[in-house]
């Protein structure tokens, strides 16, 4: 039902969306996957009207959203990225403007405030000012706003970013409700895999500002499906031990973080004793190894030869 | 809209800091400032005492006698006539003018022949003439005893670069008008309806003479009052600049993205501004006069006309510091970023009240600063309010507000045309 074709966004020199092609169908869960500067916002943003794309379409049923933008406003709820609240005003208060600024009056929108407040669990905070939450109170308010026009489709920037696990815990699963029990349309945008992994039917992989691969979790890993991964701990970094991996034959990406190292490697690779071979020359202390099935963490790493997450 | 402006309301009342700014300082302010200078101010009170000339061309006598013999040959009872008789013997213009303005204890008198005062105030020895054309007295009692003829003119040639002055003279002249008509309007009644009113006219008009002194004292204007006005005319900018903040905020916290996304057109975004700044402004020059009245004792508040006058006044200027307040959101917008309200609020508003009169009264600055003081809409704003509380009708503080609406207009026009339509995230 919500499609975008060929969308393109040009900043100055900076092309920060590419051509993305993407499509919602109702009641369906998909996620955004990218790391930091993908170009994921700026394709939000394009969709939900807030930003006029250089080129392509936004289409809502087939018609041009660029042309009519409020097609879409209506059915569409948006989380920003960012906290856009009024941390001068308490979360009720911020929940009463923004359902009058949709229309929404009186009991009705009482009503709707109290569902809201319930679903994100903060009924008995309402009444304190924003700025005095705690940073998952707040994410959890911003998407409280976004859910009161109930919109059929709810577009969540990275809801999770810079929260205590907890919280974090607590926005996937009232995400999974909403789209579960209340039929909601989502599209999730995130760096984290676990929670598109989590949460989504359908992912797209973003890099650069250019979608990268899309499809089911397990037909992302398929891609994988003739590799796996070797996750390989040591009680130091050593660079050079890095080095040697990457040009042993065979190792397809090595990526290293601290003292963790993780190869890419052909399935049935006869790898092992070579590695406990070179580690042995570096004199490294191997602590633990461990042959993984592929993530979408280690799709991405095979598709753009980097981490997720830096 | 009511929704954004209950909104801005309380973004605002939260804000202590601010709100302290905007009631509090001005009245500091009007304390160091009005009692601080208020020797200065009284010194300038007393250099008002101008001369005027006094041109009689008319001779009061003859025109009472003239006026006299021919009530004689109407048919009206001979009670009546006498009474008109007696009314007009005491009729006389020249009296009432001198002690109207020896009232006033702002002029002096001088009677001189036309040519002599016309050579004085072009000297500027006089500041005004004031003529008593030939006939003058026969006019005034045919037209307002008998309602013949079109009635009697005095003429006033005025000093052209003492608009202060001028403009308190011809206040004082309109009073004499008035008068003149009150006493023969008495007289006339009595003489439609019998003998014994006619003993009161004259109680009645001295009283209506000494009614001139309410309207004389206010024009020795205390500095505390000037000051109280002098920040009002500028406190009054800072509201728009604290509007364009809370926009510049609203930026930054990203629910301007979320209002558009509410598909709200942006321009209802931009009017709510405009209108919570003249809402505030008018709010505050509320609690401003208030709290001057009590805290200062500063005025005497003698009629809901001088109270309609300064809410009249009150809303020009605050429909002005509404379009203020829209034209720093859109720049601010459009800038995105804060440089602008700071350039405001810490340079071009104390420019706009320093050429306004804010800071050192209007009548000890040069005359270019006042010239240029009369384009800025503090600078309007203060001189409407300064006239208004100093007694001057209606018509004196008419082409001040015209004024400032027509900046308002234009302003709201430039808002509009840079504002940004599509915010770039
Ligand atoms: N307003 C802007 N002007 C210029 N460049 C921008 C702007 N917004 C985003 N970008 C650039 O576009 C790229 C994509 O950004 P963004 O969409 O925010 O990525 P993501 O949300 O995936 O982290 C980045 O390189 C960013 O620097
Ligand atoms: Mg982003």
């Amino acid at each position: 039902m919500l499609e975008t074709v060929d969308l393109k966004k040009v900043f100055k020199q900076n092309v920060a969306a590419d051509d993305v092609n993407l499509y919602l169908d109702r009641g369906e869960s998909v996620g955004l996957l990218g790391p930091n500067g993908a170009g994921k916002s700026t394709t939000i943003s394009m969709i939900s009207t807030l930003l006029k794309p250089t080129s392509g379409e936004v289409k809502w049923h087939g018609d041009s959203v660029i042309k009519n933008p409020s097609l879409i406003r209506d059915v569409l709820g948006v989380v920003p990225q960012e906290i856009a609240l009024y941390e001068e005003l308490t979360a009720l208060e911020n929940l009463r403007f923004f359902g009058k600024i949709y229309g929404i009056k009186g009991k009705q929108l009482e009503t709707k405030i109290t569902e809201v407040l319930e679903i994100v669990g903060l009924t008995d905070r309402q009444k304190e000012l924003v700025k005095h939450y705690s940073g998952g109170m707040k994410r959890r308010i911003n998407i409280a706003v976004a859910l009161l026009h109930e919109p059929e489709i709810i577009i969540m920037d990275e809801p999770t970013v810079g929260i205590d696990p907890q919280s974090r815990n607590y926005i996937l699963e009232m995400v999974r409700q909403l789209n579960k029990e209340k039929g909601m349309t989502v599209l999730y945008t995130s760096h984290y895999m676990e929670e598109v992994e989590r949460l989504c039917d359908r992912i797209y992989i973003m890099d650069h500002g250019k979608v990268i691969a899309t499809g089911t979790k397990e037909e992302l890993t398929s891609i994988l499906s003739s590799e796996e991964t070797i996750l390989i701990e040591l009680d130091q970094s050593y660079p050079q031990l890095v080095e040697k991996i990457k040009q042993t034959d065979g190792v397809l990406q090595v990526v290293e973080h601290e003292q963790e190292i993780k190869l890419i490697v052909p399935k049935g690779n006869r790898l092992l004793g070579k590695i406990f071979q070179l580690a042995e020359q570096e004199q490294a202390q191997i602590t633990s190894i461990n042959v993984q099935i592929p993530t979408l963490e280690d799709v991405f790493l095979h598709l753009t030869g980097r981490k997720l997450r830096d | 809209m009511w929704t954004f402006l209950k909104k801005d309301m309380l973004v605002l009342v939260r804000d202590k800091t601010e709100l302290a700014v905007l009631v509090l300082m001005p009245l500091i302010l009007t304390a160091i400032l009005g009692f601080a200078l208020g020797s200065i101010m009284s010194g300038d009170t007393e250099s008002i005492e101008a001369k005027i000339a006094v041109v009689q061309q008319d001779d009061p006598e003859s025109g009472v006698e003239t006026f006299l013999s021919e009530i004689d040959s109407l048919p009206i009872p001979d009670q009546a006539k006498v009474e008109m008789g007696d009314a007009a013997e005491s009729y006389n213009p020249a009296a009432i003018i001198e002690e109207a303005i020896k009232e006033t204890e702002l002029y002096e008198l001088d009677y001189l022949n036309y040519q002599e005062a016309k050579d004085a105030l072009q000297e500027e020895e006089v500041v005004a003439i004031l003529r008593i054309p030939e006939g003058f007295t026969y006019d005034a009692l045919t037209n307002l005893m008998l309602e013949n003829g079109s009635g009697a003119e005095l003429f006033v040639e005025k000093d052209e670069h003492d608009a202060f002055s001028n403009s308190v003279f011809e206040d004082v002249v309109d009073v004499i008008v008035d008068q003149m008509n009150t006493v023969s309007a008495i007289a006339k009644v009595s003489g439609e309806n019998g003998v014994s009113a006619i003993d009161e006219t004259a109680p009645s008009s001295t009283e209506q003479i000494g009614g001139m002194e309410s309207v004389t004292d206010r024009d020795s204007m205390s500095s505390v009052q000037y000051y109280t006005f002098g920040m009002i005319a500028m406190f009054a900018l800072y509201i728009a600049s604290t509007v364009a903040t809370k926009a510049y905020n609203e930026q930054l916290q990203h629910v301007f993205n979320r209002i558009i996304l509410s598909g709200k057109h942006p321009f209802i975004y931009l009017s709510g501004k405009g209108i919570s700044s003249f809402l505030l402004v008018c709010l505050q020059v509320l609690i401003l006069i208030s709290a001057s009245i009590f805290i200062f004792n500063s005025f005497d508040v003698e009629s809901l006309v001088d109270i309609a006058g300064m809410a009249l006044i009150t809303v020009v200027y605050a429909l002005c510091i509404g379009a203020f307040g829209a034209l720093l959101t859109s720049l601010t917008m459009r800038a995105n970023s804060e440089a602008v309200t700071g350039i405001f609020s810490g340079f071009i508003v104390s420019i706009l009240a320093f050429l306004g009169g804010s800071f050192i009264p209007k009548t000890q600055m040069p005359d270019i600063i006042n010239l240029l003081g009369e384009w800025t809409p503090n600078g309007l704003a203060l001189t409407a309010y300064l006239q208004w509380s100093q007694g001057l009708g209606f018509e004196y503080i008419v082409p001040s507000l015209t004024r400032i609406l027509v900046i308002t207009v234009v302003i709201w026009l430039i808002s509009i045309i840079i504002f940004p339509r599509k915010k770039v995230v």
